[in-house]
């Protein structure tokens, strides 16, 4: 059981190194490795999690418990998985209809999820002042991997890789306006039951939420006596 | 071998970095045992007694920079300064308790769980100012201060230190009703701090004045709560002038932020002091170099203080020194603030 364990976590460091330096070699860890499907939804639920740490200052400023912190990004890590086997299979179904002999859905759908691999530092968002700028580096990085992960797989040009992302793109957008509203209001709402507040709901607007707290700043309460 | 040491030593310092947000954001959300200071100050037993005579005519809230260990404890430097900013200005109340990197103003050396390690940094840098170790302290404090300026931490971060001041004000004997000016000093990354802190302050019915002292300041949005920024300046100090390239909103390409808003509104001054260096010889603080050609034989912290004084004259917090300043022997009288430094900005 221990030693099953530490064979997973070698693979899965594994398969993240050959990720973030687009690694040939990573393409028989999809392909070949037995545990491949466990090594990616170990990297996206990862990639999940450490990027809602780097941007938790909502969850901060929510005030929320320990416990409910770990919970919540244990959710955003379950919610990655699901968005990522969304955005694989449109990727899938895209070279399916542009390419011939695209390879199989499940293996599509695990090379794309091994992109997410950079957003395993996304709790580097953290960092003040530069933390933003990390983030949009590592999607960038991210996207690199996308694209280079398409030209592999389905044995393409950079150009028609590009044009498959690309496309796959617009079926996402395509999808989240026409049936993605009622699953964003479902994410939504767990959402606010867990944190109590909006996902875009500024540092100010919780500030002026919790403003009439018992425990708030006499500054924030507005009771300085004058 | 040596590329390992370096991936871990970029690692730790990300590390460092990604956690510094930590300490505001857990006193914040309730997670910190000093959690419980959050809330409106304590009552004081004499203060309803107080009266308009029993106040200072003004307060100052030094706000050192980012080599401070604690509330009394700040590099040895400061200390003349201080001194002879008290001298200056017998009618304020200057406190300098208030550790501004730290939102419960828990020094270093404090209730922490690194305590000791600082304790022992502090010892150190008394034997030898200039060592390495010391640095350490700056790095820590430099990250708090990038904490205070970014958008996403610095209404908690912003909000913790105004607290703190509040609490402070209230224990020297300050009374809202008085509105009593006050006066945030704050030299380097304590400037910084100054201004966002301006933003909650800005709630008392005092005017809210901000005295930065080769501070790399951002365009905080408290600048368009504060009655006036002051931002004295050296031109060897390449620190102060960071906050000029690192934050966007200064750059001219964004009139609309809160930098170029307070700097239309003429709501901030920036003096050139000449040249002044942000450490070592030279620094703001220094008593003993003279200043290249002063008339007056001034050192430059002599003149820091001069600059100081004359801000606070024309705002009429003290009494024009010129009468005094005439009648000791040998000495010129006080020029006017704009004759005697170049002055930028709203009168620009």
């Amino acid at each position: 059981m221990i030693q099953d364990f530490l064979t997973y976590l070698e693979h899965l460091f594994l398969a993240i190194r050959y990720a973030l330096t687009l690694e040939p070699r990573l393409f028989e860890v999809v392909l070949r490795n037995p545990s491949a499907n466990s090594v990616v939804l170990g990297i996206v639920f990862l990639a999940g999690a450490s990027t809602l740490l780097g941007q938790s200052v909502v969850l901060f400023v929510n005030r929320v418990r320990r416990g409910r912190f770990v919970f919540s990004l244990a959710l955003n890590g379950v919610m990655y998985i699901v968005s990522y086997l969304v955005w694989g299979a449109t990727i899938a179904l895209v070279g399916r209809f542009l390419f011939n002999d695209p390879p199989s859905f499940a293996a599509v759908i695990r090379m794309v999820g091994l992109s997410t691999a950079p957003l395993i530092f996304g709790f580097f968002i953290l960092i003040p002042w530069m933390g933003p700028f990390i983030g949009r580096v590592l999607n960038i990085w991210s996207f690199l991997i996308l694209i280079n992960v398409v030209e592999y797989g389905f044995q393409v040009s950079l150009f028609y890789a590009l044009v498959c992302v690309g496309l796959g793109w617009l079926l996402m957008m395509l999808l989240n306006n026409i049936i993605g509203r009622p699953v964003v209001a479902l994410r939504n709402r767990l959402w606010h039951t867990v944190m109590g507040s909006s996902l875009d709901a500024s540092t100010e607007d919780l500030l002026l939420q919790f403003s009439q707290a018992d425990d708030a700043p006499e500054l924030l309460r507005g009771g300085v006596r004058q | 071998m040596i590329t390992y040491l370096f991936i871990g030593i970029f690692l730790l310092f990300f590390m460092t970095a990604a956690l510094a947000p930590l300490e505001s954001l857990g006193w914040w959300a309730g997670w910190s045992r000093e959690a419980g200071k959050k809330g409106g100050a304590p009552p004081l037993e004499m203060e309803s007694e107080k009266t308009d005579a029993d106040e200072p005519d003004f307060y100052v809230i030094y706000l050192s920079g980012i080599g401070a260990i604690s509330g009394d404890s700040f590099p040895e430097e400061e200390y003349p300064f201080l001194r002879g900013l008290e001298e200056r200005l017998p009618t304020a109340k200057i406190i300098t308790d208030v550790y501004p990197y730290s939102v419960t103003n828990n020094g270093l050396t404090g209730q922490r769980f690194f305590a000791n390690i600082w304790k022992q940094i502090e010892k150190m840098r008394f034997k030898n100012p200039n060592s390495v170790l010391s640095l350490l302290v700056n790095l820590r404090n430099a990250l708090q201060m990038f904490v205070s300026a970014d958008r996403r931490y610095g209404p908690i971060y912003n909000l913790g230190i105004a607290n703190e001041i509040y609490r402070v004000l209230l224990a020297h004997g300050y009374r809202p009703e008085g509105k009593r000016p006050i006066v945030l000093l704050g030299w380097s990354g304590g400037g910084q701090i100054a201004i966002g802190a301006a933003s909650y302050l800005a709630a008392l019915p005092s005017p809210i004045y901000v005295i930065s002292l080769g501070g790399m300041l951002s365009d905080d949005p408290g600048l368009e709560k504060l009655t006036h920024l002051w931002h004295l300046y050296g031109v060897a100090d390449p620190l102060q002038a960071l906050g000029g390239v690192l934050y966007a909103g200064r750059w001219p390409l964004t009139p609309d932020s809160p930098w170029n808003s307070a700097m239309a509104n003429g709501l901030i001054d920036i003096i050139c002091l000449g040249y002044y260096t942000h450490n070592g010889k030279g620094n703001y603080f220094d008593m003993e170099t003279k200043l290249p050609n002063d008339a007056r034989g001034r050192s430059h912290g002599e003149k820091t203080i001069d600059t100081i004084e004359h801000i606070l004259a024309d705002q009429k917090l003290i009494v024009r020194v010129d009468n005094a300043a005439n009648s000791a022997p040998g000495r010129e009288a006080a020029p006017r603030l704009t004759d005697e430094f170049s002055i930028q900005g709203a009168t620009s």
